[in-house]
Parts: structure tokens; C-alpha cells; sequence
């Protein structure tokens, strides 16, 4: 191994998972080699730069909590009020307008005269029994189908 | 630096579901569950520094760290469900909070790329200084807007897996069950961007020194 390739890995092995061998290696190396010693105090130094956190207070942290919690209330407030929405705009309408049509199908349409014969073809509304009946069977033929043929082939 | 995955160093509150010793990650999220909701402030205490310091190390802004770190909680939050306890919670809010803030970067870096050239002549002396005197370099706004500007000089993966490290303190099989990848893989990756890093750095050195002693010399003459 080069040794430049080597002072990338000395970081690995003097803060990775490593078995005890290299890193009594890794030790060993860092003590007696001025070069890498100075690259890992380097990176220690700029990571500790670049990498620095924040200093939080509690005040802080009791802030950032209730503005996460508000949050959260007001999704939830959010959300129930859509479904609320849902419902008033959708549902009771819907429901409303059902009750009507059903209201006018059921009760207004059959005893209005006229209206309810002629949409009763199939005396849908009809009590009587034989009116039912005579609408829903077919049409009396005047003529068999075989005197049909015949008057056909004579003409 | 602080250790993501183990504890925070107590602070309970008198209030607090989490009394030293007594209850777990996974008893409050039972409770939550069970409709506790205020439970939840307790688990967003318990991990709010770690959160708000991963999301303030990968944007350098604290607005938009807090912004980013308040999305991931109430994120959180609204999946808790999906929480099936394969990981520990810790694990399974840094993958989240990890994800997030890789969005983030990601939308802000397709507006501004930051070259090592541009950064070398607008910033060079400044950089100079943050390195040259280390007892400066806190979270003080110029530097780090300095630092981001550094870090931005980076791959986003790249500044993730190093923030994991440098900032959090993550053990490389903490990383590896955070990013959900092999612990071969962290330590290869780990390598490619300390390296990138370090050449970052010494080409902004190079360069500085090479425009420094140019000047120079045209002052001279
Ligand atoms: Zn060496």
C-alpha cells in the first residue's frame, strides 16, 4: 500500500470497527510516523470545525416542542375539519336528495291519474293482480305465424 | 459530540413519560398509540438536540435546520403506525430525519453549486482564518455559512455519511443500519469522502497560497 492511500485509511482503522490486531497496528503507526499523525490531527481538527452542533438550552428545546406539538394539533384539527367538510358538502346533500327521489318515486308518482298508466306499462304500481298481469304478459297474436308465411308467399 | 443512538444524558422532566430507567422509546410510542398524544412532546425532547443538530450540520442555517427538524417530527408523528419496532426508534427517526434533509440539500444544491475555483477567490482569506484559528470556529453565523459553503463543495451522500460521523458520532454499524446498507459499504464510503474532503481542503490551500503569492508579486512590481 502507498502511503498516501494509507494516511486516507489510518482514519478507518483508528475509528472503525477493526480487530484488535490492526489496531494495535494502527497504534503503532501513529506513534512512530510524524506524516500520519499530522493527517489525522489535521482531519480531527477540520471535521471538529466543520461539524460543529449547535449549542441548544432547554428554553430551546421547550420552544421547539410546543411549535411541533401545534403542528400536530393543527393537522389533526385540519383533517377533522375535512371530513366535516366532506360531510356537509357531499354526504347530507346526497343523502338529502335521495330522500326526495325516493319520496316522489314512491308516493307522488303512483297516485298521480294518468301519469302513473302511462308510465305503468308494466302497471309497476298497480294492487290489482289481473292488471299486473295482463301488462306483463304479451300482446295476443291476431294471426299465426304459419298464415303469416302463407299470405306472404301468395302475394 | 453527541452519540445519536444511546440515551441523552438525562434530562427528565418532572412531567415527562420518561423517568429514568422506568420506561423505553417503544412503552411511549404505546402509549401515543393508545391516544396519549401528549406522550409524544416527551419523545420529541428526548431526541430534539440529535434531530436539530444532524439537520444543522447538513443545512448550516438554523432556520432552515429548525424548519427541517420540526418537518421530520410531525413526520414522524403521522407514521408512527408504520413504526413495526424492526429497528430501534432511534434508528428508524435518524433514517427518516437522514432522508429528509437529503430532500432538502438536494432542492437547495439545483439552485447554487458551489465550485472549488469560485470558493477559493471569494472566500479564500476567510477560510484561511477559520483554519488558522480553530478557537473561533464555533457555530457563529459567518463560519458557518463558510462551513456550509466547504461542505457544499461535496456530493450530498458524501455530507450525509460524514455528518453521520464527524457531527453525530454514529459507530459505523449505526451508520450502516441508518443508511441501510452494509457495514463494508460504510467504511468504503466513509474513506471516499474523508479523502474528498481532504483534497477539497488542500486544493483551497494550494490555490490561496498560489493567488496570495501572485498578488503579491504584482504589488511588488
Ligand atoms: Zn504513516
Amino acid at each position: 500500500m502507498k502511503h498516501d492511500e494509507l494516511k486516507v485509511k489510518i482514519l478507518g482503522l483508528y475509528d472503525g470497527p477493526v480487530t484488535e490486531k490492526e489496531r494495535l497496528w494502527a497504534e503503532k503507526h501513529l506513534s512512530s510516523c510524524a506524516d500520519c499523525s499530522h493527517a489525522v490531527e489535521e482531519y480531527k481538527n477540520f471535521a471538529g470545525i466543520l461539524f460543529a452542533l449547535p449549542t441548544l438550552s432547554e428554553a430551546d428545546e421547550d420552544i421547539f416542542t410546543n411549535k411541533v406539538m401545534a403542528r400536530i394539533k393543527s393537522a389533526a384539527t385540519e383533517a377533522s375539519q375535512s371530513v366535516l367538510d366532506i360531510t356537509v358538502r357531499w354526504f347530507i346533500p346526497l343523502l338529502g336528495s335521495t330522500a326526495v327521489a325516493a319520496w316522489v318515486f314512491f308516493s307522488i308518482l303512483p297516485n298521480t291519474p294518468g301519469l302513473s298508466n302511462a308510465i305503468n306499462g308494466s302497471a309497476f304500481f298497480s294492487s290489482d293482480a289481473n292488471e299486473m298481469n295482463a301488462a306483463w304478459s304479451p300482446a295476443p297474436a291476431s294471426k299465426s305465424n304459419e298464415e303469416i308465411v302463407v299470405s306472404w308467399i301468395k302475394e | 459530540m453527541g452519540h445519536f443512538l444511546s440515551p441523552v444524558p438525562s434530562k427528565i422532566q418532572q412531567h415527562s413519560f420518561y423517568i429514568e430507567g422506568t420506561i423505553t422509546d417503544a412503552q411511549v410510542i404505546e402509549l401515543i398509540r393508545k391516544g396519549h398524544t401528549e406522550a409524544y412532546g416527551d419523545l420529541v425532547r428526548q431526541y430534539h438536540k440529535r434531530v436539530m443538530g444532524y439537520c444543522f450540520s447538513m443545512l448550516s442555517n438554523h432556520t432552515d435546520a429548525e424548519e427541517a427538524a420540526q418537518d421530520v417530527f410531525v413526520k414522524v408523528y403521522t407514521s408512527l403506525n408504520k413504526f413495526k419496532g424492526d429497528s430501534s426508534f432511534s434508528t428508524w427517526l435518524y433514517r427518516i430525519t437522514a432522508n429528509h434533509c437529503l430532500d432538502v440539500l438536494r432542492k437547495r444544491n439545483r439552485r447554487k453549486n458551489v465550485s472549488l475555483e469560485s470558493l477559493v477567490e471569494q472566500e479564500g482569506s476567510q477560510i484561511q482564518k477559520l483554519f488558522a484559528t480553530p478557537s473561533v470556529a464555533d457555530t457563529h453565523l459567518e463560519n458557518r455559512q463558510l462551513a456550509d459553503k466547504i461542505l457544499s463543495t461535496l456530493t450530498e451522500d458524501q455530507r450525509q455519511i460524514l455528518t453521520l460521523r464527524e457531527a453525530e458520532g454514529l459507530e459505523y454499524q449505526e451508520i450502516a443500519d441508518v443508511l441501510n446498507c452494509s457495514l463494508d459499504a460504510v467504511k468504503g464510503r466513509l474513506a471516499r469522502a474523508r479523502k474528498q474532503l481532504q483534497e477539497n481542503l488542500r486544493h483551497i490551500q494550494k490555490s490561496w497560497d498560489v493567488s496570495n503569492i501572485e498578488n503579491k508579486k504584482e504589488k511588488g512590481s
